[in-house]
C-alpha cells in the first residue's frame, strides 16, 4: 500500500484517483466504497478486459482490504426504439 | 425528417478491437447519421482513435464526432482528430457541418464543451490564475459553440457537445461533482442561438434525458446510461407516424 494513506476515511479517495490516473486504466467511472475490511468498486466500463483489471489493480494497491468488484460492462446491443422529436 | 444515432463514452482501447463493428453493423438501416459524442478513446492516444475509425468504417452513414476530456488525456487531441478525420469521420469544435437527407438538412455544430456548474451554483472568473482559466475555458468554447451554430440555415439544428448543459441529465451523479460535468455557459449558447437537440455525453451515471431553460431536447448518450450501443432519434415528423395520425384524424373526424 505504498501511499495509501493510513486513515481508511480517505483510502476510497485516493484508490479512485489511482483507477483514474493508473496509465493502464484510466477509468474515472468507477465508484469506490470503503466499509469495514471490504473495498466496494461499482461503475461501467467497456470491456470485460477493463473491468477485470480493475478489480485486480485496486486489489493489488489495497492488499489488508478484500475487493468486491461490481463493476459491470457497457451493454452494446442495437436499440430497440426510435424517440420521436418532433 | 431526419434519424440521428447517437453515442457517447465508448472509450476504445486495444481491448475495444471487434466489439463495435458488430454493435453497429445495422445503424444505416435505423439513421441517416451517426453522432458521437466525445470521450471516443481510453486515453487519448491516436491508435486508439485507429482502432476506433476501423470499428466504424463501413457504417454506411456520415459519422460526425467531437472529442471528450479522455481524448485530450494524452496532450494528442490533433493527432486523435487527424486519424479520425482521415477515415472520413467529421470532428467539430466550435464549428459546424451540414449533413442532407432527402431534401432535408440538418446542421450540426460541435464542442468538447467544459465544467464549470449550472445557474447558482457555478465557478466565476474571478480569482487565481487556475481558477480563471477553469471558467475561461468554458466561457470561449461555449461562444464558440454559439457561433457555430447560429449561423445554420438548415431544417434542424443538433448542438453536440460532451460536456452537459444542463443538470437534469446529470440526475444519478453526485451532486458534489457537477461542476466538471458541466456549465449552465453550454445551454445559454444553445438556447440564444436556437437549437433543436443537444446531444452530450461524459456522466456516466446520470439520466438520458433532460432539457434547457429555453426547452430545447438535452440528451445523455453516455452508453452507461442509453443501456445500448447507440440511441436513435428523430427529428421531423416519420412516415410511420405521420400515417398513424392521418389514420386517427380521419377516425375522429366528423
Amino acid at each position: 500500500m505504498d501511499g495509501a494513506p493510513h486513515s481508511p476515511e480517505y483510502l476510497g479517495g485516493w484508490l479512485s484517483e489511482q483507477l483514474a490516473e493508473d496509465g493502464d486504466i484510466h477509468e474515472l467511472g468507477v465508484h469506490v466504497r470503503v466499509a469495514g475490511d471490504v473495498v466496494f468498486l461499482s461503475g461501467v466500463v467497456s470491456t470485460e478486459h477493463r473491468r477485470d483489471l480493475v478489480g485486480e489493480r485496486a486489489a493489488a494497491l489495497v492488499p489488508g482490504y478484500r475487493v468486491c468488484n461490481e463493476v459491470t460492462v457497457a451493454c452494446l446491443d442495437e436499440p430497440v426504439s426510435t424517440e420521436s422529436l418532433a | 425528417m431526419i434519424r440521428i444515432a447517437a453515442f457517447g463514452d465508448v472509450h476504445v482501447g486495444e481491448d475495444s478491437r471487434g466489439r463495435l463493428r458488430e454493435a453497429f453493423a445495422h445503424v444505416s438501416d435505423q439513421a441517416d447519421v451517426l453522432l458521437a459524442a466525445g470521450d471516443l478513446t481510453k486515453c487519448g492516444s491516436p491508435d486508439e482513435a485507429a482502432i476506433l475509425a476501423e470499428e466504424l468504417a463501413g457504417v454506411g452513414v456520415p459519422v460526425v464526432a467531437v472529442l471528450g476530456n479522455h481524448d485530450h488525456h494524452a496532450g494528442r487531441a490533433k493527432e486523435v482528430m487527424s486519424v479520425l478525420r482521415a477515415a472520413g469521420i467529421v470532428v467539430l469544435e466550435g464549428s459546424s457541418t451540414v449533413v442532407e437527407v432527402d431534401g432535408c438538412r440538418v446542421g450540426i455544430a460541435g464542442t468538447k464543451g467544459f465544467g464549470g456548474g449550472f445557474a447558482g451554483a457555478s465557478g466565476s472568473d474571478f480569482g487565481e490564475p487556475e481558477m480563471k482559466a477553469f471558467v475561461g475555458h468554458t466561457k470561449a468554447l461555449a461562444r464558440r459553440l454559439h457561433d457555430a451554430l447560429a449561423p445554420l440555415d438548415t431544417d434542424y439544428r443538433v448542438a453536440l457537445m460532451h460536456y452537459s448543459p444542463v443538470p437534469d441529465t446529470l440526475a444519478g451523479e453526485r451532486l458534489e461533482i457537477f461542476p466538471f460535468l458541466g456549465s449552465y455557459l453550454l445551454a445559454e449558447a444553445v438556447d440564444e442561438a436556437g437549437c433543436d437537440l443537444v446531444l452530450h455525453g461524459h456522466a456516466h451515471a446520470g439520466t438520458e434525458k433532460g432539457v434547457t431553460a429555453g426547452g430545447v431536447h438535452v440528451r445523455n448518450v453516455a452508453q452507461p446510461v442509453i443501456r445500448t450501443a447507440y440511441a436513435l432519434y428523430c427529428l421531423g415528423e416519420s412516415p410511420a407516424a405521420s400515417a398513424t395520425e392521418r389514420t386517427m384524424s380521419a377516425a375522429t373526424s366528423p
